[in-house]
């Protein structure tokens, strides 16, 4: 049987991205969260929440990146170039939140914790609006000529673009309070239970005036969503994203722990999901497929006994850590630091 | 292209007269370390097309002659601490503690020369003999690359000036 190995590596890339969206997410959400809990004690007890597993979350942004380099090169020349501005931002905000981990344990002046506390929320917040940002372009298209980029370095800049990254600031905002209810306890969960039916609100919206605005910015959305086999899966995906809804609503009136996280795991799922069914098989819309970016045959096979051997080990660790870590973080216990 | 090539140990290469002048050279080390035979031949630069010819030939020159001269010395400093512990004399030594004092920067120093002599030396190509530098250009504007840069000095310096 013949394998179709750039299909299986598109799957492999997007199931990373994936992984990073909504683990990277959750902990980007808990620094959204900070404007709205200012209590030390608190704001303590957050970070202690995601400081065993953050920089494990984003291991999956290296390999996305370093897989789209090595297999689809072609998409990574064109697409990287198109959205310079909010990557480079992008990756100055991680840096400012990362370093955030280790200073915010060792600061003594209330003017230095007030301003690594600002990076912290600042930095989580620049970073899911540009990553936000990133996903207009999937929509809007690309200009490519040739083999190259050829539009402008502002190109990125557009009202959806802003919609998009305002969307995903809500959506991991969920992401985090929900993460909060199924971590802590007392006091600040009754609080994140209260911001969790905010944000959840705001991210339904959000999909709501994102999916209606897609099928008038893309004729292959529009064609796709109206067309046999697609629409099989797009049409009933506001439907299941409506039962979702419900069920979050519920979860949250009725104080359930895990299933308020599991909806949000749900949600993203959803809109990744019918996404990638929007798109496929581009990878730089409106012209290039995943078989015209990828590279040669014996690279992709080679790349793949790599992964082969590297994926377990990630996976393994990952899930170990999170293993360790289990259960709620209390205010005053040993932490992670 | 040259049998029992020298090793230049100092010099200045001259890239209009097409010579290195004031050279002084150990006899037929080139040839030995590039080959492994003291009578290999060893191709220099005029054996290459003149279009090819990095247009900053002192710098490649003289950063890899700091890099390597300055790995020699690693070595020496070394080997003169293994003889003054047998000796034992590792503790009184001064000229030997002035002399690891100095020594201090060196592997920063080497490191900076060592990137210098890849990144000038393998001009004006990105691939050897296959992608030029000029053609393998990203076609994100210069002042975004600019501005990036920028940004990034002055993030580093803040967040390492906030570690210090």
């Amino acid at each position: 049987m013949d394998i179709d190995l750039t299909l299986v590596w598109a799957i492999l890339i997007a199931t990373s991205v994936f992984l990073y969206v909504v683990m990277d997410g959750f902990d980007l959400g808990v620094g959204i969260l900070f404007p709205a809990i200012r209590e030390k004690a608190r704001r303590d007890v957050m970070v202690n929440t995601v400081a065993p597993v953050w920089d494990g979350n984003e291991t999956w942004l290296i390999l996305s990146g370093g897989g789209l380099l090595a297999v689809f090169p072609l998409a990574y020349a064109t697409r990287l170039p198109s959205l310079y501005i909010p990557l480079i931002l992008m990756l100055l905000a991680l840096v400012f939140r990362g370093v955030t981990f280790e200073m915010r344990f060792r600061i003594i002046s209330r003017l230095s914790q007030t301003a690594w506390d600002s990076a912290f929320s600042a930095g989580s917040f620049v970073a899911a609006f540009c990553q936000g940002i990133c996903l207009g372009p999937r929509v809007q298209g690309v200009r490519v000529e040739g083999r190259a980029y050829a539009g402008g370095w502002w190109d990125w800049l557009s009202p959806f673009t802003i919609l998009t990254g305002l969307a995903l600031v809500a959506g991991y905002g969920l992401l985090g309070t929900c993460w909060l209810i199924w971590k802590t306890e007392g006091e600040l969960q009754i609080r994140t239970y209260r911001l969790a039916r905010a944000f959840g609100m705001a991210t339904f919206a959000a999909i709501a005036v994102v999916s209606l605005a897609m099928p008038f910015l893309s004729l292959t959305f529009r064609e796709r969503w109206l067309t046999w086999p697609a629409m099989a899966f797009v049409a009933p995906v506001p439907i299941l994203v409506g039962l979702l809804g419900w069920r979050l609503r519920n979860a949250l009136d009725q104080r359930e722990e895990v299933m308020p996280f599991l909806c949000g795991l749900g949600l993203f799922l959803l809109s990744y999901v019918r996404l990638a069914i929007s798109l496929f098989p581009m990878i730089v819309p409106p012209s290039v497929t995943i078989w015209d970016a990828a590279t040669h045959p014996s690279s992709q096979r080679f790349l793949l006994v790599g992964t082969v051997v590297l994926l377990p080990m990630i996976l393994g660790y990952t899930a170990y850590v999170y293993w360790l870590f289990q259960g709620k973080v209390t205010a005053g216990a040993p932490g992670y630091h | 292209m040259r049998q029992q090539a020298p090793a230049l140990v100092f010099g200045w290469p001259d890239a209009e007269a097409g010579e290195t002048r004031g050279a002084i050279g150990i006899p037929g080390l080139a040839s030995l370390y590039l080959t492994h035979d003291l009578n290999g031949t060893v191709k220099g630069l005029k054996d290459t097309p003149r279009s090819t010819w990095p247009t900053n030939l002192p710098l490649v020159f003289w950063s890899f002659r700091i890099m390597v001269g300055l790995g020699l010395l690693m070595i020496a400093l070394g080997l003169a601490s293994l003889w003054l512990r047998w000796k034992g004399r590792l503790y009184e030594a001064i000229w030997f503690q002035r002399f690891a004092v100095a020594m201090g920067p060196s592997g920063l120093i080497a490191v900076t020369a060592g990137w210098t002599v890849t990144e000038t030396g393998r001009q004006p190509f990105t691939v050897y003999g296959l992608l030029r530098t000029a053609d393998s250009v990203s076609p994100v504007a210069a002042p975004a690359v600019a501005a990036s840069l920028a940004a990034f000095a002055v993030v580093y310096l803040v967040v390492f000036g906030a570690g210090i």
